[in-house]
């Protein structure tokens, strides 16, 4: 089995079923991609792998089955989830939005070492410890979206949309963060409209239209293949 | 056209059980002859216009009114002045109170007409401490603190009084119970529901928002200046937050939005507060209790409970609720 | 003579232009779609249309009435009704009482004359979208596929010249779809013009017969759907720009 590994998934939003039988694997420190047009159940794998919504099938991280648990076992895990539209505390500072990333643990030093980290990788919150999160811009709220996950110190990084929203230039810095980090063995499952963007960072690919995924693999492959461009645009 | 449909509606979705308490009210004097009964059922009665009459506005909007007050008292002080400086009779006295009342809530209603939640709370009420102030200030014509005494009362019989009170009541249920039926409590309704997706639907919101807050507003006046006269005085406490604190209470546990649920509730609870009076260190302990009970039991209100509404026996007996299936 | 004309259309929200001099003709009897990636403006552009946000500067001309300026209720009782991008079910009513709201309307009662005819038409409505025996049931009971039928029906009872649906197939299933955009179909044959916002390609590409594409508040492309999903513009728009390293489609 592979470290991470989802199996026959099915997840249901009210009532209607959105994700058809999709299955997805990923190795250690891999940094694979979903893409897929809006709508298309991108934000839903993410949630179903969060627990979030109600699912059939399985997902297995490092052995463990996380099908059946409580969201906060799946922090507790190691599966952090940065959210699309980021869903910052807007009325905490930056610093409070932070340490709410680590809630969960209970390693003083270890909390202290991760936050030198954040602010070593995001040197733009560093100078804004103490500001009003729902003040920053955009750029700067997917930062520390980032950094809020980073300080759950995650084993597999699920980040939705980071760039949505975001002009091209803050894309970039961003996606270089996500590198960085990618590189030092952080495993990355990114959702991406952008299909682009996804595919220059991303190993491997998956697309998915509608709910099942209909094209997977290495990204350059995927990049050249059209049935991409359909499964957006709805028609060749 | 829509009076005859509405007309037809009402008949067939009666609430048995409204119909049995208007009765049962009218049947009262007939039983029994002591005048304390019949006061205490009258002033029920009287509570009961305050209250329907703030449920067809708060009930079909959800824009909670907290400043009642304004109108019952209002209207009451009108009728009086009237009455006392004018020698208006109350016959006459009282529906022009009543008028300038829905006149008055034509345009609060227009004022309040973009506030929503809180901000529509605050606002009736502040309207209704407004008032109450001004019946300080201006003294001469209002008689401050002591109100005014010595009003005309309808009849010199207290039994045909308590039957002014009771037609006026009844006139008042039914009128609002079309009204509710009526492609106007539908539009009331689809505006608490989604005011946006009713502007969709071509209907001017802000007029049916005002016309509601017009009728609450009149018939609220028409309560008062018949509570003024039946109690032959007017005072401040007929402007004060208390009052409109009570009268929502009253309608609300009775059950919003039903116009047989705040009949029901104050009336029922109106006859038990004065019952309490026997154990007077008590009553306010114990009815204040009771209240708080009744409002964690059923948020909604009486009427609007679940077991009721999941009951065809239930549901029909209480709201006239006719199921087909 | 087009039965809506777009012209110029701007849209600030302090800093962010959120439409930009968006212009674009509808012809009596067309169906439309308006597509274009998330964000794109598309919503605040029926918002714009419709009455329900101001527009800074254009025109909206609807059968040769300008649109500007006037409130929401007033632009239905033209002839122009809307649907929203989330279901708006009239919860507390039964689904008879719901869909009796839109008769009410001036629009509607000049239509039928009287409230029989008007009761009809409205059951006949309901019967073809599927709901016909619905009638007594709770909107709070129902689906999220028949609450956006519901929707659509009491947009139908306004009599419309013009329907705008914003979303219609979110949140439904393949056969839902399948049956709403039959009924779309079927509405637009009778005569009623149509304008859609869709993210479901695969499916509003069936149905409609031209496009205008929407990105960053502008209008992008314009054309059937076979030459838009040609056109390296809207590609882009939806699948990202080409970087450097890679290519794409």
């Amino acid at each position: 089995m592979a470290w991470v590994e989802i199996k026959n998934l099915e997840a249901f939003y009210h009532g209607v079923r959105v994700l058809h039988d999709v299955n997805l694997q990923g190795e250690m420190a891999d940094f694979v991609s979903v893409i897929g047009s809006n709508g298309a159940g991108k934000t839903t794998l993410l949630r179903s792998i969060s627990r979030l919504v109600s699912v059939r099938g399985h997902v297995w991280f490092g052995g463990d089955d996380l099908t059946r648990l409580k969201p906060r076992d799946v922090i507790k895990r190691g599966v952090i989830h940065c959210p699309e539209g980021r869903l910052l505390f807007p009325n905490m500072t930056v610093y409070q939005n932070l340490m709410m990333g680590a809630f969960l643990r209970h390693d003083t030093n270890g909390i202290s070492t991760d936050l030198d980290r954040v602010f070593e990788y995001l040197p733009k919150l560093s100078s804004r410890k103490e500001q009003l999160a729902g003040t920053l811009s955009g750029g700067e709220q997917q930062m520390l979206a980032i950094g809020r996950a980073i300080m759950g110190r995650p084993k597999l990084l699920t980040l939705d949309e980071p760039s949505f929203g975001l002009a091209p230039m803050v894309v970039d810095s961003i996606f270089d963060v996500i590198q960085k980090l990618n590189d030092e063995g952080l495993t990355i499952l990114l959702v991406e409209q952008n299909a682009a963007l996804a595919l220059e960072f991303a190993s491997f690919a998956y697309v998915l239209e509608e709910g099942h995924i209909i094209k997977e693999g290495p990204s350059k492959e995927v990049a050249e293949d059209p049935s991409v461009v359909k499964a957006y645009l709805g028609m060749t | 056209m829509d009076l005859k449909r509405g007309l037809a509606r009402v008949i067939e979705n009666q609430s048995p059980f409204g119909l049995l308490i208007l009765v049962a009210m009218a049947l009262l004097p007939v039983i029994s002859d002591n005048i304390f009964y019949i006061e205490i059922v009258k002033l029920a009665a009287i509570y009961a216009i305050f209250a329907m009459s703030w449920d067809i506005l708060t009930g079909y909007t959800h824009e909670v009114n907290f400043g009642v007050a304004f109108f019952i008292g209002g209207a009451g002080y009108f009728s009086g002045i009237l009455n006392s400086f004018f020698s208006f009779s109350p016959y006459l006295a009282v529906p022009l109170a009543a008028l300038a009342a829905g006149i008055l809530g034509i345009w609060i209603g227009y004022l309040t007409l973009r506030l929503r939640g809180p901000y529509f709370a605050m606002a009736t009420l502040a309207f209704a401490s407004i008032l109450f102030k001004l019946s300080f200030i201006f003294y001469e014509f209002t008689g401050g603190e002591e109100g005014i005494s010595g009003l005309e009362p309808f009849t010199d019989d207290p039994m045909r009084d308590f039957y002014v009170a009771w037609v006026v009541m009844v006139v008042v249920y039914f009128i609002l119970c079309i009204y509710a039926r009526s492609k106007h409590g539908i539009i009331l309704k689809a505006i608490r529901a989604d005011e946006d997706a009713t502007q969709s639907a071509g209907i001017n919101t802000a007029y049916y928002k005002i016309e509601a807050f017009a009728i609450s507003g009149l018939l609220a006046g028409i309560g008062g200046g018949v509570f003024a006269h039946s109690q032959m005085h007017i005072g401040p406490t007929m402007l004060s937050g208390y009052l409109s604190v009570i009268v929502v209470l009253l309608a609300m546990i009775g059950g919003m939005g039903t116009i047989v649920g705040p009949l029901v509730g104050a009336i029922c609870l109106s006859i038990l507060n004065e019952s309490l009076r026997m154990v007077e260190e008590y009553r306010i302990m114990i009815y204040t209790g009771l209240l708080i009970l009744l409002i964690y039991l059923a948020p909604d209100g009486l009427i609007n409970l679940r077991s009721i509404k999941n009951s065809r026996i239930l549901s029909f007996v209480f709201l006239g609720d006719r199921k087909s299936t | 003579m087009n039965v809506l004309e777009v012209d110029d259309l701007t849209k600030n929200f302090g800093g962010l232009e959120a439409l930009a001099r968006i212009g674009f003709y509808v012809q009596p009897g067309e169906i439309l779609g308006i597509i274009g990636p998330n964000g794109a403006g598309k919503t605040t552009l029926f918002n714009c249309i419709t009455g329900f946000l101001p527009f800074d500067s254009g025109y909206v001309i609807f059968d040769g009435h300008e649109l500007r300026g006037k409130k929401p209720y007033q632009i239905v009782n033209l002839g122009l009704t809307r649907t929203w991008q989330l279901v708006r079910p009239f919860f507390g009513m039964r689904v008879k009482e719901a869909i009796m709201v839109p008769s009410f309307c001036h629009r509607a009662r000049s239509t039928h004359f009287s409230k029989k005819d008007r009761e009809e038409a409205i059951v006949g409505i309901l019967k073809e979208m599927g709901l016909g025996n619905k009638l007594e049931t709770e909107v709070d009971n129902l689906n999220q596929g028949e609450l956006r039928v519901l929707d659509i029906s009491r947009a139908l009872v306004t009599d419309p010249k013009i329907l705008l649906l914003d979303e219609p197939f979110s949140g439904l299933s393949h056969r839902e779809v399948e049956n709403v955009s039959r009924v779309i179909r079927n509405l637009n044959d009778q005569g009623l013009t149509v304008v859609i916002i869709e993210h479901r390609l695969r499916e509003l590409m069936k149905l409609v017969r031209k496009v205008v594409v929407i990105n960053f508040g502008q209008k992008i492309a314009e054309g059937s759907p076979e030459e838009i999903v040609q056109e390296p513009r809207v590609i882009e728009a939806y699948l990202g720009q080409r970087r450097p390293k890679i290519g794409l489609g």
